[in-house]
């Protein structure tokens, strides 16, 4: 018989006071929390207000995978120092299995209360957000909001989430039971892995392909579930078997291998399941931006010099925004300003023709696949008066604010193509802005 | 009641002792209640085991009786058979010390009796005034 | 009288070391045991096997007849605490209590508040804010409220000051009476707990040396004082636990039963009989003789 009876509920009355603990700990991650995301809905607010005239970007960071890699090094810490954790609740009755249980148990409600408190945090920014763009005409949001994904998201994080922790329990029970044989060969693998790194980062997203690349929302589910129980459940029956010594902990050695060995398991997963995840969109990203960078849209302004006599000479005076350049020199742009070429321009210290014709390419940025002048109307004119050619570049006002959740959600084909992400998490891929050619032709 | 942890009489005799003496004195009557032995036992600070004993002697000895219920009484004659106890062998025993200490001093048979009579009518003297 | 703890040759053993070496002893239902030995003689061993907390070498120890590890219904009527006992450092001494409530049947968590509030402690503090005095003071009341069937106290008075020692050990002794059950306490201050003991359990270097009720410890041996030719030969015949010469006084400790003869046939010899109380009987049960070494020391 694993249990009697009383046990369980030992176990059940284990859980509460582990609770009661870690409601202590779980008060400063609420604060943490509680503090960024009011930093960043601050500087939301203030970025809207103070931008001034132009196109804006801003991109709040995935909170879900901070959160996601902060928390569990913490987790896999804890689970290390089992002894020195449980050390806390030694005074009560418990048995091997009671206490086993009840530290796993109540680390993945931890887990659950973090990622409720991950939701509200999203809510609240997002709601944020919305509410002043009910006030504020130009606010356009980069990603498409659908509450079934959210909600979707938030259980496709916690299975991950307790994948992970159940790992880390069969890891730790492993390393208790089998003490020096399980830390040897952990180093004898670390070091292979070590030495081919390069090989080791191809295999392990494949390895793990069977869920991470899962398309399936309802097949996903199954299989973390049935994967997590096999991993719990080993590590049940493995620490059902191990003897528990409640006395001697080299506390400080532990913590350091604790640590190390923590991050060196989180690193090579994180790797597979972040390094190489799919993009948001099915069809090919850079093929995508080649297209559109070579089906620009180029608009013609024709202006009538038949008025002018051959030969003279026009000045050009071109908006605040317009910055010329000479062709190979690099500058830096705001999203309101463009650069231009003028070619031909010492054309227009002799002028010969009749029309004048300006070529305007209209500039695409592209941050994480979303092309943000699709929020904003921009456009050129171009007047003659007097001799004074008058070149105005205009962007309409707009702020596009990216709010990024749950980016591990990406592998389903129930939430791809509906613009629910950014194309890339780690890192996003910014196409610079385009140069505009203002090529004056005359003719 | 004062319990002395360093005297080579045991605590539990010591106990039994007490009572006696209270009930020598008159502080306990016949036929009423005596000490609990709860009440030993927090009053001078001693296990309620190391009470229970004491009492057990004076039980053991017919000076206390367990009636109906759970309370210790002092039984009936409890006051005579004490008195006529210590009248035989205390009162015996401190004889024998008195001697011995008077040989070892040296003090003589007559000079010892001679102190005695002086003590008693010293006393007389002391209650006639 | 039933036997709560029962050990049948139990060893344990560090490594080499033997912690514990063939241990029998019996404690029985509704005593005060007193757990007396010098440091490192075994006593936290003996308690944190009978308490679950450790393994056994070789041997049995039986608690309320089964044995105690991973054995919930034997841990859920006993409590072992020890003046340090570590909790979440952060937490406040109210919920320590409310853990104490929810995970002990029988807590009496009005009786804690009394407790903590006679002796002034706030349930509000922190745990890691309590100096060492006032984490054996709340340590040991958690531990008397529990009410288990089985307490064993491991040193529960260190760092307490004298007052708070004796009011401690009249509270003690007083919910004894009130709610009877099974009490080990182990402490080096034996003359302050004699009154409320009645058996103790003296062990050294793993081995029980003394396992008996307390008025049989204290019968067991008496003290002679006089000149040395006289205690020579009041020796002869005698079992002795230790014998001392000196300009001043010439001592014996006598273990023997103390009876009325004794006094005569000593006071013949011109020699003074005194008690040994159990503290001293305890010391020289288990003193090494390095009073030579003392004297080399100046």
């Amino acid at each position: 018989m694993f249990m009697v009876k009383d046990e369980y509920i030992n176990t059940k009355k284990l859980i509460h006071a582990r609770f009661l603990a870690q409601k202590l700990h779980l008060k400063w991650v609420y604060l943490v929390y509680t503090l960024i995301a009011i930093g960043t809905i601050g500087s939301t607010v203030v970025w809207m207000l103070t931008s001034g005239q132009g196109l804006h970007h801003r991109i709040s960071s995935d909170l879900s995978v901070t959160v996601f890699l902060g928390i569990f090094i913490g987790y896999v810490v804890i689970m290390f120092v089992y002894k020195s954790d449980n050390n806390k609740f030694a005074v009560y009755p418990q048995t091997n299995n009671s206490r086993f249980l009840s530290s796993l148990i109540s680390n993945h409600l931890g887990i659950i209360f973090v990622a409720t408190f991950l939701l509200v945090l999203y809510f609240m920014h997002f709601g944020t957000a919305r509410l002043m763009s009910v006030f504020i005409d130009d606010i356009h949001f980069a990603l498409n909001f659908s509450l079934g994904f959210v909600i979707a998201g938030f259980f496709v994080y916690l299975s991950y989430s307790f994948l992970l922790l159940a790992l880390i329990t069969l890891f730790g029970a492993i390393v208790r039971k089998w003490k020096h044989y399980a830390v040897l060969a952990f180093a004898v693998i670390l070091s292979i892995m070590i030495g081919n790194l390069n090989t080791v980062i191809e295999i392990i997203p494949d390895a793990l392909a069977f869920i991470i690349r899962e398309p399936s929302l309802l097949m996903f589910f199954l299989k973390a579930a049935g994967l997590w129980t096999i991993l719990t459940v080993l590590a049940i029956v493995i620490n059902n078997y191990t003897v528990y010594y409640k006395s001697y902990s080299r506390i400080m050695l532990k913590w350091v291998v604790a640590t190390c060995v923590g991050i060196v398991i989180i690193v090579p997963v994180l790797f597979g399941l972040l390094y190489n995840t799919p993009p948001a969109t099915t069809y090919d990203t850079w093929a995508w931006e080649d297209d559109h960078f070579n089906n620009l849209s180029t608009e013609e302004i024709h202006i009538d010099l038949s008025h002018l006599p051959i030969g003279s000479s026009l000045n050009i005076s071109v908006s605040e925004n317009i910055k010329i350049i000479p062709s190979d020199l690099n500058m830096w742009f705001t999203t309101r300003e463009i650069a231009a070429f003028l070619n031909g321009a010492e054309s227009l210290h002799n002028i010969q023709g009749d029309t004048l014709v300006i070529f305007f390419n209209h500039p695409f940025l592209i941050v994480n696949g979303i092309n943000l002048f699709d929020f904003s109307d921009t456009h050129m004119t171009a007047h003659l008066e007097g001799d004074t050619l008058f070149i105005n570049y205009y962007v309409e006002n707009a702020y596009v604010i990216t709010i990024p959740t749950w980016s591990f959600a990406r592998q389903f084909s129930l939430f791809q193509d509906r613009g629910l992400f950014r194309e890339h998490i780690m890192g996003s891929s910014v196409s610079g802005n385009m140069f505009v050619d203002i090529s004056l032709l005359v003719e | 009641m004062k319990i002395n942890f360093d005297s080579l009489t045991p605590v539990y005799i010591q106990i039994a002792e007490a009572i006696e003496d209270d009930i020598i004195s008159g502080k306990l009557a016949e036929g009423c209640a005596a000490y609990s032995q709860l009440i030993i036992a927090r009053e001078l600070r001693v296990n309620p085991a190391t009470a229970a004993k004491g009492i057990n002697v004076l039980v053991s000895k017919g000076i206390l009786e367990k009636q109906r219920g759970t309370s210790m009484i002092v039984a009936f004659g409890a006051l005579e058979r004490l008195l006529h106890e210590r009248r035989e062998s205390g009162f015996g025993e401190l004889i024998s010390n008195l001697v011995l200490e008077a040989i070892k001093i040296d003090l003589p048979e007559i000079e010892v009796l001679n102190l005695i009579k002086n003590y008693y009518r010293s006393l007389e003297e002391h209650t006639n005034e | 009288m039933n036997e709560v703890i029962k050990t049948t040759n139990l060893s344990k053993q560090f490594g080499k070391k033997h912690a514990l070496a063939d241990m029998s002893i019996t404690i029985s239902e509704n005593s005060i045991t007193g757990l007396i030995g010098r440091n490192g003689s075994g006593k936290t061993t003996l308690l944190k096997i009978l308490a679950g907390n450790l393994d056994i070498t070789s041997g049995d120890a039986f608690v309320f007849g089964e044995k105690p590890m991973d054995n919930i219904s034997v841990l859920n009527n006993l409590v072992y605490t020890y003046h340090n006992v570590p909790y979440e450092q952060n937490m406040r001494l109210q919920t320590i209590l409310s853990s104490y409530n929810l995970m002990f049947n029988n807590f009496d968590l009005e009786f804690a508040e009394k407790l903590m509030h006679y002796f002034e402690l706030d349930g509000k503090m922190k745990y890691k804010s309590l100096s060492q005095g006032m984490a054996s003071i709340f340590n040991f009341l958690c531990a008397l409220s529990c009410r288990a069937k089985l307490t064993m106290l491991d040193e529960p008075v260190l760092g307490m000051d004298v007052t708070v020692r004796k009011s401690a050990y009249e509270i003690l002794l007083r919910d004894f009476t009130e709610h009877p059950r099974t009490f080990v306490i182990s402490s080096h201050l034996l003359s302050e707990l004699e009154g409320l003991l009645s058996d103790i359990l003296l062990i050294e270097q793993g081995q029980a040396v003394l396992n008996e009720h307390i008025d049989d410890v204290r019968q067991s041996a008496y003290r002679i004082d006089g000149t040395k030719s006289a205690i020579d030969e009041y020796i002869s015949d005698k079992n002795i636990i230790t014998q001392k010469t000196s300009e001043l006084n010439c001592f014996a400790v006598i273990y023997e039963p103390y009876t009325r003869e004794v006094t005569l046939s000593a006071q013949n010899l011109g020699l003074t009989v005194s008690q040994v109380r159990p503290e001293d009987l305890c010391v020289f049960l288990t003193q090494q003789n390095k009073e030579d070494e003392l004297e080399c020391l100046w």
